[in-house]
């Protein structure tokens, strides 16, 4: 038997229709090729989960992964969960939280979810002991108390528990699994997990990771430690997010106009949420993920005002804040409850916010009335309203029943000429970031494998490039790629962060700590995976990992019949300029910038697809015969 | 928490002859407890460029230069400033001889 580093060496698959449990092993050759995590989800869904299988089929699969730094503090608890969504695209997302680590100290580093179940159930995981448990009362509860009657159920007072609430259950487009502690993550896997009549997945373990070179190892760590240090830190968002969380963005966004509101045709909200308020009125406490070493992401707060009372501990603060602007909420209350909603009831904030705005823009232009939103007075900057609705769409009631299949569904629905109103990509709603502003979000928005998702690409600007270190090769010019409305450089720039955040969302870690030089910087990563596993990959065969997932994540698309068309942002940053921040349209820019990120990728120009001799580079020959008719 | 909100609010304005040419400077999040203020309108009396206005809002709020210059450092390495000029969209500063001119509005942060 191999002595394994870092890995478990076990995938679990679990059959919900037979009530099947079983053990593999995890194939050598995936380690190797993919690292973990993202990469190995991707390989399993690519081989399990193929064209002729339907989102909502039996066939389709969701997979909870993890990878060699899982459970490491450089893991940060972060894991990935994958599915084929309901447009047919990849539906992957990452969490934090300490449920990862608890799958990985339990002993497995995969878990494959297959088939349906009739009844409600969920999976029970202790260690050796699994087990799949009867849920039927658990189904309608929403996910923070499904948290607590699991605990109390199992007697494991720190069990970390994976649920979906009403949302995911009524099969809300984009739903989320929600983990405990309100970490998030998997846009559109809790939909899948809700059509298999999967509550939830409980985990604990009690073994742990075996590291080859700790002492190599724990040295990469403190080098990442001290970069990521508040005092010494080369980076302006970590004393900014130390201070106001992601929330500092908020006020940073409003003044360079680029927060997306009124469904983003301006740039900037009168009486936007103060984050000083939220931090004196509301928030009571700190709230973090496993070893992760920044305040950035999350505190816990209480509403007490009565029409929204609630609270909660939320890792979502900057998503929600900055996309309150998309509905034109300018009361913290309001929105914290709408966060608690989408919280317990699993949904996805970026679909209910940019839905219910796009529903807004049509109500405000005539094309729906009062008589279609049975009284709801769906006007920008009613709180009530944004608060009401989230709640219809959970329980698809009313006009939420059309706005829970996301807003491309509800436009073709509502017709009228709505469609001009969509902020969508690849069927899914954007997530708050400026394209026009940046030009960098453009072009990494349009070509995402899975629709809009930042973390695949995070942060879309390199470290001021005197900072770079002069012996740091990088693949892209750093001047070029630092100014936000040029086209020039744009390719290069977005390949590389592409396949470097593949990397290490496989390895895994957080891509939010790519701060400072780091943003470029990945020898503190690649020296731990190395001491963590034991391999001594180069840099250039560690990005190449990158290059391949990405790669084979394009040709799961393609197969799907996914093209260079879909490639695109929407309509309204095409066309229209934001007006208070006088930005103009991107316009044919996009256009310029595809074909250089198609042209370096080794990809065609005209239909995107990989090109043969790009993906015999790759070692994914066996992709070529799966596209050779698709060209 | 609350002392540091009564000084956020102290926001400054003078007011402005037609003579006299000016910027307006904003502060977000942390610069905001070396300032004790979010925003101020300061003269351009002898100032052209982006270290200019560090170096005279140094003597009203001392240690701020060195946040943004720090000694034998890099420029911005651990802060940021945008600038906004009229009917232009803001852009970021990498430069610190960045030339500024009367109406612009510089954030920093």
């Amino acid at each position: 038997m191999i002595m394994l580093f870092g890995y478990k060496g076990k995938i679990l698959r679990v059959d919900l229709a037979k009530k099947k449990i079983a053990k593999e092993d995890l194939p050598e050759e995936w380690m190797r090729k993919y690292i973990g995590c993202r990469g190995i989800n991707d390989i399993i869904l690519y081989n399990e989960v193929g064209p002729s299988v339907g989102p909502l089929s039996p066939e389709n699969k969701i997979i909870f992964g993890t990878g060699p730094l899982e459970g490491t503090p450089l893991g940060m608890g972060r894991i990935s969960i994958q599915t084929k969504y309901i447009n047919k695209s990849i539906a992957e997302g990452s969490s934090g939280g300490d449920w990862g680590p608890e799958l990985k100290y339990a002993g497995y580093d995969f878990v494959v979810i297959e088939k349906k179940s009739q009844m409600p159930v969920y999976l029970y995981i202790n260690d050796d002991d699994v087990e799949i448990r009867d849920a039927e009362d658990l189904w309608g509860k929403d996910t923070r108390e499904t948290n607590r009657i699991i605990r109390e159920r199992t007697g494991i007072g720190n069990i970390q528990v994976a649920s979906i609430g009403r949302g995911a259950e009524n099969l809300v487009a984009s739903s989320k699994v929600i983990f405990t502690l309100n970490h998030a993550g998997g846009r559109g896997c809790g939909t899948i997990m809700g059509d298999k009549k999967l509550k939830a997945i409980a985990v604990h373990g009690t073994g742990g990771v075996k590291i080859k070179d700790p002492a190599k190892f724990l040295q990469a760590y403190r080098e990442l430690r001290k970069r990521w240090d508040l005092k010494d830190a080369d980076d302006p968002l970590i004393p900014g997010f130390a201070f106001l969380s992601a929330n500092f963005l908020l006020q940073f966004f409003n003044e360079n106009c680029m927060l997306p509101a009124y469904n983003e045709q301006k740039g900037s909200i009168e009486g936007f949420l103060a984050p000083e308020d939220y931090l004196q009125k509301y928030v009571t406490g700190p709230k973090t993920g496993f070893c992760c070493p920044f305040p950035a992401c999350g505190r816990r707060y209480e509403v007490r005002e009565r029409e929204y009372a609630t609270f909660s501990g939320d890792e979502r603060e900057g998503g929600f804040s900055i996309g309150a602007a998309l509905v034109g909420v300018t009361s913290w209350s309001a929105s914290l409850k709408v966060r608690d909603l989408c919280n317990k009831y699993s949904l996805d904030e970026f679909q209910v916010l940019y839905t219910i705005a796009w529903g807004m823009e049509c109500y405000e232009k005539g094309i729906i009335t009062k008589d279609d939103t049975e009284g709801i007075e769906l006007k920008f900057g009613n709180n009530d309203a944004v608060v009401e609705m989230t709640e219809k769409i959970a329980s698809r009631e009313g006009f939420g029943e059309i706005l829970a299949n996301g807003s491309e569904e509800a436009a073709r629905v509502v017709g009228k000429g709505s469609e001009k109103f969509l902020l969508t990509i690849k069927g899914r709603e954007l997530e708050t970031m400026n394209p026009r502003a940046v030009y960098a979000i453009a072009l990494a928005l349009a070509v995402c494998e899975s629709g809009p998702d930042h973390t695949r690409w995070y942060p879309p600007y390199p470290p001021n490039p005197k900072m770079i270190p002069k012996d740091l090769a990088i693949p892209f010019d750093a001047v070029k790629a630092s100014l936000p409305r040029s086209v020039e450089g744009k390719g290069s720039f977005v390949k590389w962060l592409y396949d470097s955040r593949a990397v290490l969302e496989s390895i895994p870690t957080c891509v939010f700590a790519t701060r400072g030089s780091l943003k470029v910087d990945m020898k503190p990563w690649l020296d731990a995976y190395n001491a963590c596993t034991g391999s001594n990959y180069t840099m250039d065969e560690f990005i190449k990992v990158g290059e391949r997932i990405v790669n084979l994540e394009r040709a799961y698309i393609i197969r799907e019949g996914f093209r260079r068309a879909d490639d695109t942002i929407p309509r309204r940053m095409l066309e229209e300029p934001i007006i208070d921040g006088h930005i103009p349209p991107i316009g044919e820019n996009l256009k310029v910038m595809i074909d250089d990120y198609y042209t370096v990728r080794g990809w065609d120009v005209n239909t995107s697809i990989p090109k043969e001799e790009k993906l015999r580079e790759l070692d994914l020959d066996f992709v070529i015969d799966d596209l050779k008719y698709l060209r | 928490m609350k002392r540091l909100r009564r000084r956020l609010r102290m926001t400054e304005i003078y007011s402005k002859s037609s003579a006299q040419k000016y910027v307006y400077v904003k502060y977000i999040g942390h610069i905001t407890v070396a300032t004790g203020r979010r925003a101020e309108v300061v003269s351009l009396e002898g100032i052209e460029t982006i270290l200019d206005i560090l170096s005279k809002l140094e003597k009203k709020h001392p240690g701020l230069k060195e946040l943004f210059m720090p000694q034998g450092g890099i420029f911005n390495s651990k802060t940021g400033i945008h600038l906004k000029r009229a009917g232009q969209p803001s852009v970021p500063i990498s430069n610190e001889e960045q030339e500024i001119k009367d109406g612009d509005t510089l954030l920093f942060w």
